[in-house]
């Protein structure tokens, strides 16, 4: 602020709102606290309840709308099964040859599994389960610190 | 004291909700207060203080225990206070309703009363001036004592960025008071307006 008069202006402004506030801290440092009226608990205990009733009620009617989206489901299911094999009397045998295949499939699958097992030395797999293990620590202390950061600053 | 609050806390954290009730019985007042100088009115406190207990007894397992447990009661307050400020405009509405019963107890005389009565009018009114979050770190720093780390932590808020804003609520109560002493009339039609629109 290069004009003097604005500076003194500007100083002058700042002193006043200093001894305003000077006046008023004195009325803010005196305020009272103000108390509710007598009988809060009690409120509070019934809103407490009421809230919990509420909480309970929407709990049960997701209950009995998730059953019944589960049932209409499986109705829906069986019926186009049903209705299925009314029309392709071979589906049936289309169905338990496909789940048959998979079982085999799997079968396989855990076949292979197992004589890779058998084949790596048991020393290698002590040394890949303790460095597993290791990282795996690692990583929940560093997910427990960032965890107990976030809630600090909540 | 200490003691009873750190057994009831324990034992509203295993479900007790009888303990939590006489936390609630503990803390009444000054969460109610800070409700009351943000809102205003006695029966948007009690609706916030009520919400605040309740939101707290919900939020139980998250509190660490580290904390005071008082300085997060009431930063549950503040902010909610400040969401509802956010939602709707804050109404003026008379104060004499509630105030007086509480200051007919602390004041002897009727002149007296009277005065406490428009000194409390005069700070409820400056502080309705101010913006919600200015307003609650005024109302932690001179109802409740706090330091400036508490406050800060309550708000969400760095320790420099709420010195700041304490500074900008004193300098604007300070103007906002000044205008009032100046122009008294113009300030009372100001609220008369305010109150009926």
């Amino acid at each position: 602020m290069k004009n003097p008069s604005l500076k003194h202006l500007s100083n002058l402004e700042t002193r006043l709102l200093d001894q305003a506030w000077q006046k008023l801290e004195g009325e803010f440092r005196g305020a009272p606290m103000l108390a509710p009226e007598a009988g809060f608990v009690q409120r509070w205990e019934a809103r407490r309840q009421q809230a919990q009733q509420r909480q309970q009620r929407v709990r049960n009617n997701w209950l009995v709308a998730a059953n019944g989206f589960a049932i209409l489901l499986f109705l829906a299911v069986v019926t186009a099964l049903a209705w299925g094999l009314l029309v392709q009397p071979t589906l049936f045998t289309t169905i338990v040859g496909t789940i048959m295949a998979f079982a085999v499939f799997s079968l396989t699958i855990f076949q292979v599994a197992l004589s890779v097992l058998t084949e790596v030395p048991f020393a290698i797999w002590c040394l890949t389960f303790a460095i597993g293990a290791s990282l795996l620590s690692l990583w929940a202390d560093l997910f427990n610190q960032v965890h107990i950061e976030k809630g600090v600053n909540q | 004291m200490q003691q009873d609050e750190r057994k009831w806390l324990d034992a509203s954290r295993q479900g007790d909700s009888q303990a939590f009730s006489r936390l609630v019985g503990m803390y009444a007042k000054p969460v109610y207060n800070l409700c009351y100088r943000m809102l205003g009115n006695p029966q948007d406190a009690e609706d916030a203080a009520q919400e605040t207990f309740l939101r707290a007894y919900r939020a139980l397992d998250r509190y660490d225990p580290q904390r005071k447990f008082a300085t997060w009661l009431l930063s549950i307050a503040a902010n909610y206070c400040i969401d509802q400020h956010r939602r709707v405009r804050p109404q003026l509405v008379s104060l004499e309703e509630t105030t007086q019963v509480e200051l007919r107890q602390s004041e002897p005389g009727p002149e007296r009363q009277t005065l406490a009565l428009e000194t409390h009018h005069e700070v409820q009114h400056l502080l309705s001036s101010l913006p919600a979050r200015d307003r609650a770190a005024v109302i932690l720093y001179y109802w409740y004592a706090y330091s400036y780390a508490e406050i800060a932590r309550a708000l969400s808020v760095s320790e420099s960025a709420l010195k700041a804003r304490l500074h900008r609520a004193r300098r604007s109560l300070a103007a906002t008071w000044r205008q009032e002493q100046m122009n008294p009339l113009s300030v009372q039609r100001s609220i008369y307006e305010k109150s009926i629109s």
